[in-house]
């Protein structure tokens, strides 16, 4: 009765149909970061990958084990994507089709490799001072608004604000040259 | 790519920018592949970020959240369920076949007629249970047990007796209040609620007022708290303790007499070398921020694991609770089965913490009409049935886990009896008599029977030191197997 042993072994004794858990399993966060590309938003990518992972499921069959898993599945994602985004408008501006189309093709050709990103996410958190961290921890992990931290220590909202976006810079610099460097 | 373009991706990922700036980024897009490249990275890392990708760096955390202590499982009838995350893996109806099906790590009973009245062996276990032992392991962190040690996990009762482990920290809460972090290569042996002998390795206590009087025991000499902080270093040749904050008082085994120590000052008990520098041994918030550490690991690989379940085509009903704050009367039925539908939460049901100290996550039934509802349809030639499950108290004879609407063949009833094990009991689906159990007796334990109905039990799988403690159960009920396994 104990924590189930990782997954991701136990998968890997899995019949034909089942490697296709596999795969999906394996490629979950890629294809998270890849919807959220589209959606710009963690409810709607469950959402949408859920419905997408159905479809996957049932295309199964047509599925080549030779070839790289997930270009094939974004295809899937990104017309799930699509229809979320027609029966939800967001009212925020959206990228128009013609550009996801394109995002879709870029993300197809370069190889995402999630664990490694998270890896690399972790290396370059651990390099911000304690302070940055904290600011980031505050305003993602436990939500407050950008008001409350700006309040806290005793910073204009525009302030605090500008801080998190060239945290945020520094931590996408530092994976992109750190997953150079492991994939070097 | 300057800043200012990547700017535009993180507004927009904020739902911030304005109809130029996304003129703007829209352009870049369409005519930049290293703008898209940069896009989806930028996506991706907000993405990691919003779904607790800080929480992967230990310096930034606070203090473990504890779960509410007072939360037990209770309730009957129809589907009821406590837990995290739930998924029936199959379910069987018909035609099986019972004779000569055996019982993987547990036994079955059967074949009683029902007992309509009050079961009066229950009056045998109306002895009020008692938790043996001295404290708690509240967290771990890369322990490495000795092989001759008991190995205990995070949430079991430390018994009284040794501890001895090569590597990794421990944090143990004493029943009287207070609470050690240990670093391995450590061994001690715990002797009461207010008394720890250590042996060889490195300790911090922290004893809050109500636990004045705590005892740290070396081989020579004995640390006696007066309301502080402490450390304490001990190996074969050497020991020293240290106060950090407050008072202790030590007093040498061998000699008259004893010596006070307050803030700032420490002693050596045993050896000529040794000389400690409190601040250097690990503290309760480092090892907590460690745990919590681990829990968001195993948190998105359990996340990645349910995505897994969901699609596949054997798994008939799937609620993965903790995927995201309920936030209605409706649990979402996640399997890809088309006989299967949403839950509703009836009767009394809160949203509690989830086993990774998510708020919101979890249900709590904890009143006997509490129930989660759901329906599944279909035929099935075996079943698993599989929860995560926190149990604070048994206070009815059965507490349940699945439960069908009724009894009619086919139809499992999957339950924890009051003595701590899993019952899985199914109404066979002919006339035959049901053979009888193998093993065991009914001398201390009666359940209300049906002519062909069965039970199977597991060992005893939980107890008072068990309370308040997420458990992973799975009962498997395989006929073309002829075989049951909890």
């Amino acid at each position: 009765m104990a924590e189930n042993t990782d997954p991701l072994e136990a998968a890997q004794s899995a019949s034909a149909s089942e490697r296709l858990v596999l795969e999906l399993t394996k490629h979950d966060r890629a294809l998270r970061g890849y919807l959220f590309s589209l959606l710009g938003c963690q409810n709607a990518v469950d959402e949408v990958l859920q419905e997408a992972a159905l479809t996957i499921w049932r295309k199964a069959d047509q599925y080549d084990p030779g070839r790289p898993f997930f270009p094939w599945a974004a295809k899937f994602a990104y017309f799930k994507a699509l229809e979320y985004r027609k029966q939800n408008r967001r009212v925020a501006p959206q990228l128009s089709q013609e550009t996801l189309e394109q995002i879709l093709e870029t993300a197809s050709e370069v190889a995402v490799e999630s664990a490694e990103r998270c890896q690399a996410l972790r290396h370059c958190l651990s390099r911000l001072a304690n302070d940055d961290r904290k600011l980031l921890s505050e305003r993602y992990d436990k939500g407050l608004q950008v008001q409350e931290l700006a309040s806290a220590r005793s910073r204009s909202r525009k302030a605090v604000y500008n801080r998190i976006d060239r945290l945020r810079l520094k931590l996408a610099e530092c994976i992109s040259f750190r997953m150079k460097e492991m994939t070097a | 790519m300057n800043d200012a373009a990547k700017k535009r991706m993180l507004h927009y990922f904020d739902g911030t920018i304005d109809e130029t700036e996304l003129a703007k980024l829209e352009d870049q897009l369409r005519n930049d592949s290293e703008c898209r490249e940069a896009f989806l990275g930028i996506a991706a890392l907000e993405y990691q970020l919003r779904t607790g990708g800080v929480q992967t760096e230990p310096e930034v955390l606070d203090v473990v959240s504890r779960p509410d202590p007072m939360w037990w499982v209770r309730g009957a009838g129809w589907f009821a369920f406590a837990a995290s995350i739930l998924f029936i893996a199959i379910w069987f109806r018909g035609n099986e076949n019972e004779q000569g099906i055996r019982v993987v790590e547990g036994e079955s009973r059967g074949g009683a007629s029902m007992n309509a009245g009050q079961p009066s062996a229950f009056a045998q276990d109306q002895v009020e249970p008692l938790l043996a032992g001295h404290a708690i392991l509240s967290q771990m962190q890369s322990v490495k047990w000795v092989e001759q040690s008991p190995r205990y996990e995070v949430g079991d009762t430390i018994q009284r007796g040794p501890l001895r482990f090569l590597e990794g920290s421990i944090l143990i809460d004493f029943f009287c209040g207070a609470s050690m972090v240990v670093e391995g290569p450590a061994e001690l042996v715990v002797l009461s609620d207010w008394k720890v002998e250590l042996q060889t390795g490195r300790c911090r206590v922290l004893v809050p007022e109500a636990a004045q009087g705590f005892v740290v025991e070396t081989a020579e000499s004995e640390i006696i708290d007066l309301g502080t902080e402490f450390v304490v270093y001990a190996d074969e040749d050497s020991s020293e303790v240290a106060v950090v904050d407050g008072e202790v008082k030590v007093k040498s085994r061998e000699e008259s007499g004893e010596s006070r120590l307050t803030t700032g000052e420490s002693m050596l008990l045993a050896g000529t070398e040794t000389s400690i520098d409190p601040s250097q041994f690990a503290s309760k918030q480092t090892i907590e921020n460690h745990a919590r550490a681990d829990t968001a690991a195993r948190f998105e690989s359990w996340k990645r694991f349910t995505l897994a379940l969901s699609v596949d085509p054997r798994v008939i009903a799937h609620f993965p609770f903790g995927l995201r704050e309920i936030r209605s009367g409706v649990a979402e039925q996640r399997s890809s089965h088309q006989g299967s539908s949403n839950a509703v939460l009836v009767g009394k049901t809160l949203r509690v913490a989830n086993r990774f100290g998510q708020p919101e996550r979890g249900i709590e039934l904890g009143h006997p009409a509490s129930r989660v509802r759901f329906r599944v349809e279909g035929e099935f030639p075996a079943m698993t049935l599989s929860c995560w499950v926190r149990v604070d108290a048994l206070n009815q004879p059965f507490s349940s886990l699945v439960m069908a609407d009724s009894y009619e063949p086919g139809e499992p009833h999957w339950q924890l009896s009051q003595n701590g094990r899993l019952m899985l009991s199914v109404m066979a689906g002919s006339e035959l008599e049901a053979p009888s159990a193998e093993g065991g007796t009914d001398e201390d334990w009666v359940v209300w029977q049906k002519p062909w109905h069965k039970v199977y039990y597991s060992p005893v799988i939980w107890d008072l030191s068990k309370s308040g403690r997420w458990m992973h159960v799975v009962s498997v009920y395989d006929p073309p197997r002829a075989e049951v396994r909890h």
